[in-house]
């Protein structure tokens, strides 16, 4: 092939041009280029595993102690007509700060447990948090997710953006938020898009938490990198189309549970398991001894140990009943009645609403968040060994 | 603040939207001159970038626009496109412009993905997919990553080099995230794409000499 002469003019130019092409050099220069794109597109480079789940040390309590209530004072119980899904986040010496919708708004209240001269625990006056750190009554419909980093500084996951749906992350600093848009979560638009806590941690400080696209729902591992979050994986749901929510309860660093109530009608409560980080789901299998459950969100887990689970579950008719599952979930204690004051809560469109929310305290104890028949919401501490048998 | 994740997407869209306005000058006025095309494209493309760029821009109506969501491999196609008279007025730059047989195999490339990705974002899984995340694959995925490679590759040895740099533009961006994405297929393709490759070929179907074609007159 003839080298391109010297163009000095426009023709002399495309005649430079068309040589170029023609030639083997840029064959072999795209051949370089696909290598350098399958690399761009692969962001680890070469296969990797998904990280470990991270697993805290569980604080034991030997004594067996009934239910109490834990409202000694105000705020509680307080009525969330309106509101959905109480959640608790951990904080640093014991305390433990509960989260509840209730009129398009987020509120918030400490509780400290009871300790040193006080013989009760008590809690905090309510707050409410800044509708733009969860985008308002139509980012809290979405659904949030509230995570703490270990300072008591609040993490806010949330979908914001109309039609747009993207992730957002509103970050505590003390008393000001700094906001971070993230990745879109649908490759459509319009498509409706909600989160659900709470989250699983990883070894790599990633999160997993629950998002629904349309009428399905896959589990996101979440990332944030100077702030901004970005969306490291996801993983699809075993028969995720029929499930009302999912809540993902990890084992060990390689095994976790998941956990799938009915959609529509009560059913019965799944449950299926992966060995290897979530990459291969066992075939959801009914738990029987819990019998039909409330759909939706009707239920709360906890880990007690490895192989040792304990479920808040909302029966169907309402009651909010606590299982121990034991020998990675062989063994299943009698169903032992939390509360049982005549049916869940329901918003004026008849939706059910008032999830349990479970957590264990620096103590031992499990605290119970729930909102009952009457809508109001209730603090309940027991001891995770109570088996139903001292009152 | 503009993020540089809203200066991509709003070149894409303005791109995009320009090379739609250039499309139907061409249908409506076959006799234009390259001058009054060129400036109602610029105009075009200065009303979507102001549009893009006021308060609000991620308002349900952007949305379906498109704003935010066109893919690169959209913005270069209509790059291409609005370059395609440029091309053909220079002899020597012919092979620049994108030929017939490369466009038939991105057409028919887009609709397969397309039918793969979108009806399972849906819930809707297409026959031997429902155990897979299709989607989610687009998150960083060394199996999708090959599949584009062992793809790029017999591209390559048919010689369909306008392909191979559309398919290396795309991962290229995801590398650097310039879009609001952090999800491979959203660089890739778009509903917006998608739909506009189905509506080709349902066109070539029903008019065979009219398949649509992005050859505005070489008189350009």
């Amino acid at each position: 092939m003839q080298e391109p002469q010297v163009p000095d003019s426009a023709n002399g130019i495309g005649q430079s041009v068309r040589h170029f092409f023609q030639r083997k050099g840029l064959h072999l220069g795209i051949g370089a280029l696909l290598v350098l794109g399958y690399y761009a597109s692969l962001p680890g480079h070469l296969w990797q595993a998904s990280p470990a789940y991270q697993i805290a040390p569980v604080p034991q309590r030997a004594a067996s102690a009934a239910p109490t209530d834990g409202a000694v004072a105000v705020p509680l119980p307080l009525s969330v007509r309106d509101g959905h899904s109480p959640s608790w986040v951990n904080l640093t010496a014991g305390r433990l700060q509960a989260f509840w919708q209730d009129q398009g708004a987020l509120h918030t209240a400490v509780y400290t447990p009871a300790g040193g001269e006080q013989e009760h625990g008590h809690w905090s006056d309510v707050e409410t948090l800044p509708a733009h750190v969860h985008g308002g009554s139509e980012g809290l419909a979405r659904g949030v997710v509230l995570v703490s980093d270990g300072n008591d500084q609040l993490n806010i996951y949330s979908v914001q953006g109309g039609a747009t749906a993207a992730l957002t992350l509103a970050v505590q600093d003390g008393t000001q938020w700094h906001m971070h848009t993230g990745p879109l979560l649908s490759p459509l638009p319009g498509q409706r898009v909600s989160l659900a806590g709470p989250v699983a941690r990883k070894t790599d400080g990633s999160l997993a938490m629950l998002a629904r696209r349309g009428e399905r729902l896959v589990w996101l591992r979440v990332s944030a990198e100077q702030g901004r979050p970005y969306i490291a994986g996801q993983q699809r749901l075993p028969d995720e189309q029929n499930a009302g929510t999912a809540i993902l309860l990890a084992n060990s660093g390689d095994s976790a549970l998941q956990w799938l109530t009915p959609a529509a009608q009560p059913g019965p409560l799944l449950w299926s398991g992966t060995a290897d980080r979530g990459e291969r789901w066992s075939v959801p299998q009914p738990l029987t001894a819990a019998g039909a459950v409330a759909p939706g969100n009707s239920l709360a887990t906890l880990r007690l140990a490895a192989g040792d689970w304990g479920l808040a579950v909302v029966s169907e008719g309402g009651a909010v009943q606590w299982y121990r599952g034991q020998d990675a979930g062989q063994r299943w204690s009698t169903p032992v009645t939390l509360s049982d004051r005549g049916g869940q809560c329901r918003r004026p469109d008849g939706e059910p609403t008032g999830a349990p929310a479970l957590t264990l305290a620096a103590d031992g104890m499990v605290h119970l968040l729930y909102a009952d028949a009457g809508c109001r919401l209730r603090h309940q501490i027991f001891s995770a060994a109570w088996t139903g048998e001292s009152s | 603040m503009m993020t540089l994740h809203l200066w991509v997407s709003l070149v894409l869209a303005t791109l995009v939207y320009a090379a739609l306005a250039s499309a139907l000058l061409a249908v409506l006025f076959p006799a234009q001159t390259p001058a009054s095309r060129w400036s109602v494209v610029a105009v075009v493309a200065a009303v979507v970038a102001a549009l893009m760029a006021l308060p609000g821009q991620t308002a349900a109506l952007a949305a379906w626009a498109g704003f935010g969501r066109f893919s690169m491999t959209s913005g270069l196609l209509a790059l291409l496109y609005l370059l395609h008279p440029l091309f053909l007025s220079r002899p020597g730059w012919r092979h620049m412009a994108l030929p017939d047989g490369q466009r038939r195999m991105l057409i028919f490339g887009v609709i397969v993905a397309g039918l793969v990705l979108y009806p399972a974002a849906l819930g809707m899984a297409l026959p031997g997919t429902a155990t897979m995340d299709i989607q989610g694959s687009g998150f960083g995925d060394f199996r999708l990553a090959t599949i584009l490679l062992c793809l790029g590759l017999a591209l390559w040895v048919l010689r369909a080099y306008h392909l191979c740099l559309l398919l290396v533009a795309a991962q290229c961006a995801f590398a650097l995230q310039l879009l609001p994405s952090g999800n491979l297929w959203d660089y890739l393709i778009d509903p917006w794409l998608w739909l506009g490759g189905m509506l080709t070929v349902v066109v070539a179907l029903v008019r065979p000499g009219k398949a649509a074609g992005p050859v505005p007159s070489s008189r350009a």
